[in-house]
């Protein structure tokens, strides 16, 4: 049967029920009396969401701003900061002065001059950390500035950004957004059975609130339950414990000692024995946690660690603790039903990278939302090979933090031991032997991760590419020390203009931003 | 700090201000604040725009009066060169202070503020002098006005009437200059507004606002005048 596809749902209330939901009616007009689409949000009344990711990617300014969202209203009500970036501490060797960023914005000239060869080839810039020589936003975060200011309109930037952000509140705010303005419709109601067409496509979903709720393709966005393609389908998980040993997040928040302490503007990612701690900063308090592989590590040492890294105002009983499997689906969308967020996997917290997976599966369905059910097969086929490869890229970068550590415990060793690594990352560390990362080494329409992200974390790490290769290639040395001598005065500038995080944060709910 | 006081006739009593010296206040401003019920006889010298306050980044109508941070084009040889002057200049040295901005004030460091010269505030009976009645004059039509002014912005916000403006300008001498962070009113989307909306800009007592604004930024080719003809000056003075 070809029929035609008038009618969304998504179930589920977290993050990536509500994204999907909000970019699908946006981008389909579902509020005008003329749109052919409804999107309806079906969510448990007793389930709880997630809520822990609370760092997102620079898209996501992108994706607020296409549903329509002020970014005003947006920061004042999920108590939402900026983030620059991460820094990286103890990391490559765990030693307390060892850090090192990965910035939001491209080294300096980037498309016209590959500064990390002359970084790498010329000792007079060697001695300077790679991202400070070449990105002016590793000094607007250390001293704990804004990356715009209060003249500069919603979602104007002059340092790139993304957000830190309350993912509770996030969802909350969401939602009223999306049922209010775009018109997506919300039900409360539990799910129970799922009701299939006879040629096995989801008809409708049962529910013991609400009855029958019909639709022609539906999002299963049931976090790692995966209600839908998980449970109804069978749609085997891929383990990737094997590459990625995170397996375990312990949770908390902290309040800040006073309300006008700094605020970070950059994630701090701090490395443990068997695992990491995030520390993020929102307008109210801290959100911090600690990830880490039950292999390596017992449950108490873990907590032992983050009550010493949270220091005084530690509430033990407060911390929560969250499973984490690392892998995906092994298809994310078959016959009408698509998966997106944590039911279509999670690898761990590093980089943000669940949440800026539903920002691009969001906008991927909404974009080529297929007409009739014969041009579904087709669009899912796409969303698969596409998420497939993105999965396969993450994997990749996210696995690259771990293999040039220095670190002596068995979890960080383990990590660089040969079969941990997927065979495409070998690849390119071979060919990173020799070159820096550059646009040649990511030619697909559906990479994630820019080439200079890669600089930032091999050269972030330590990494040394043998610089004799390429050396008589460099002949471009006075356009180089010009880049390098212009990112000096812009940090010189822009950190001499802007304001300091907490000040802006602060004027933003206090007089908002302008649109233009 | 300036030091700023409420103005007292028993302290005060001998206290005069040279209204020349006090205009010396804008003489380093490239945008002065101003209010709509001034905009008719701003529209005769001076680029009405819009602009963001740096502090709060909120709208303020401006009279703009330079190209660049510091820059005043109307500052001349220790005057200003304009028959009309903002009320925010003419209101110098004196500010209002207290919840209902029922005190007087006076700052006491400005340079205009003399025992010797000048015009007096108080006469010899303690009286008012017409200088300091009609200051007070100028600071409650500024105060009303930014009242006026706060809600006329807002409406044209509200309407999305409100466009960035950039300046592109090239200068007798060759340089380029450009100047952001300007905004005025969309002729385009003010002529295509729905009916009601129009209406009520007009029934707001605002559509006269509007066009000032608009006319006056044919100013903007005296103003690049101005800055030609100190450019030539410079160069006369100290050579190529």
């Amino acid at each position: 049967m070809d029929k035609k596809i008038k009618s969304v749902v998504v179930v589920g209330g977290g993050t990536a029920g509500w994204i999907t939901a909000g970019r699908i009616a946006a981008e389909h007009r579902v509020a005008n009396s003329d749109s052919q689409i409804s999107v309806t949000l079906v969510e448990s009344p007793t389930t709880k969401i997630i809520g822990v990711g609370e760092g997102t990617w620079p898209t996501m300014r992108a994706t607020l701003s296409k549903m329509g969202i002020s970014e005003t209203d947006f920061i004042r009500q999920c108590n939402a900061t900026f983030k620059q970036g991460a820094k990286f501490a103890r990391w490559v060797n765990g030693d307390k002065e060892d850090f090192y960023y990965h910035p939001l914005m491209l080294p300096q000239g980037f498309s016209k001059i590959d500064l990390a060869s002359y970084w790498h080839s010329d000792g007079q810039y060697g001695h300077e950390s790679f991202s400070n020589a070449v990105c002016f936003q590793e000094q607007l975060c250390e001293q704990g500035l804004a990356p715009k200011m209060i003249t500069t309109p919603e979602y104007g930037s002059i340092a790139n950004y993304a957000y830190h952000l309350d993912a509770g509140k996030f969802a909350t705010f969401l939602h009223d957004h999306c049922t209010k303005v775009l018109g997506v419709q919300h039900i409360l109601a539990d799910v129970t059975a799922v009701k299939s067409t006879p040629d096995g496509d989801i008809a409708s979903l049962t529910t013991t609130e609400a009855g029958d709720i019909e639709g022609d393709l539906f999002v299963d966005c049931t976090g790692f339950r995966s209600l839908l393609l998980g449970e109804h389908y069978n749609i085997p998980f891929v383990d990737h414990s094997d590459v990625l040993f995170i397996d375990t997040a312990l949770a908390v928040q902290v309040p800040y000692q006073s309300e006008d302490d700094d605020i970070a503007c950059h994630t701090i990612s701090t490395g443990q024995s068997a695992g990491w701690i995030w520390d993020i900063g929102l307008s109210n308090r801290r959100g911090i946690g600690h990830v880490y592989s039950s292999r390596y590590n017992s449950e108490d040492n873990a907590r032992q660690e983050l009550a010493s890294y949270v220091g005084d105002g530690f509430d033990a009983d407060a911390v929560r603790k969250i499973p984490i499997k690392s892998g995906h689906r092994e298809l994310f969308w078959h016959r009408n039903c698509v998966a997106v967020g944590l039911s279509a996997g999670f690898l761990e917290p590093l980089e943000a990278s669940a949440i800026v997976l539903v920002e691009l599966s969001a906008a991927m369905i909404a974009e080529q939302l297929p007409a009739r059910r014969s041009v579904m097969d087709i669009v899912a086929r796409r969303f698969n090979d596409t998420f497939l490869y993105r999965w396969g890229r993450i994997i990749d970068f996210l696995k690259l933090h771990y293999i040039l550590s220095q670190r002596t415990e068995p979890f960080w060793v383990d990590n660089r031991r040969e079969d941990t690594i997927p065979d495409s990352l070998k690849e390119l560390m071979e060919v990173w032997k020799y070159q820096t990362p550059g646009d040649r080494d990511f030619t697909s329409n559906n990479e994630v991760f820019p080439a200079a992200s890669y600089q930032y974390v091999l050269y972030g790490m330590g990494f040394k590419p043998d610089a004799d290769y390429s050396r008589y290639r460099l002949d471009e040395t006075e356009n180089a020390a010009d880049q390098f001598a212009k990112n000096r005065e812009i940090i010189g500038k822009t950190t001499a203009a802007l304001p300091r995080h907490r000040e802006l944060i602060s004027k933003i709910h206090q007089y908002g931003l302008q649109r233009i | 700090m300036s030091q700023t006081v409420a103005l007292d006739k028993n302290h005060h009593a001998n206290l005069r201000v040279i209204p020349q010296q006090a205009q010396q206040h804008g003489a380093e401003e490239c945008l002065m604040p101003v209010v709509i019920s001034e905009f008719a006889r701003l529209a005769a010298h001076y680029p009405i725009v819009i602009s963001k306050n740096s502090d709060t980044g909120q709208f303020v109508c401006s009279a703009l009066l330079g190209f660049e941070k510091g820059e005043n084009l109307f500052w001349k040889q220790g005057q200003w060169d304009a028959a009309y002057k903002p009320l925010n200049v003419q209101r110098q040295p004196f500010f209002t202070a207290g919840s209902d901005n029922d005190i007087l004030t006076i700052n006491q460091d400005s340079p205009s503020v003399s025992t010797t010269e000048g015009e007096r505030l108080f006469d010899n009976n303690q009286q008012e002098t017409d200088y300091l009645q009609n200051i007070r004059t100028v600071l409650t039509n500024l105060f009303q006005g930014e009242k006026h002014s706060g809600n006329f912005i807002q409406t044209l916000e509200q309407f999305e009437l409100l466009v960035p403006m950039t300046l592109d300008i090239k200068l007798d001498n060759g340089q380029p200059k450009k100047v952001e962070g300007l905004y005025t009113v969309n002729e385009q989307r003010l002529s295509e507004l729905p009916d009601e909306h129009f209406l009520s800009l007009r029934k707001l007592g605002y559509l006269g606002s509007i066009y000032s604004m608009l006319t006056s930024l044919g100013q903007i080719y005296a103003l690049i005048e101005r800055k030609n003809k100190m450019l030539e000056t410079a160069t006369g003075w100290y050579g190529s």
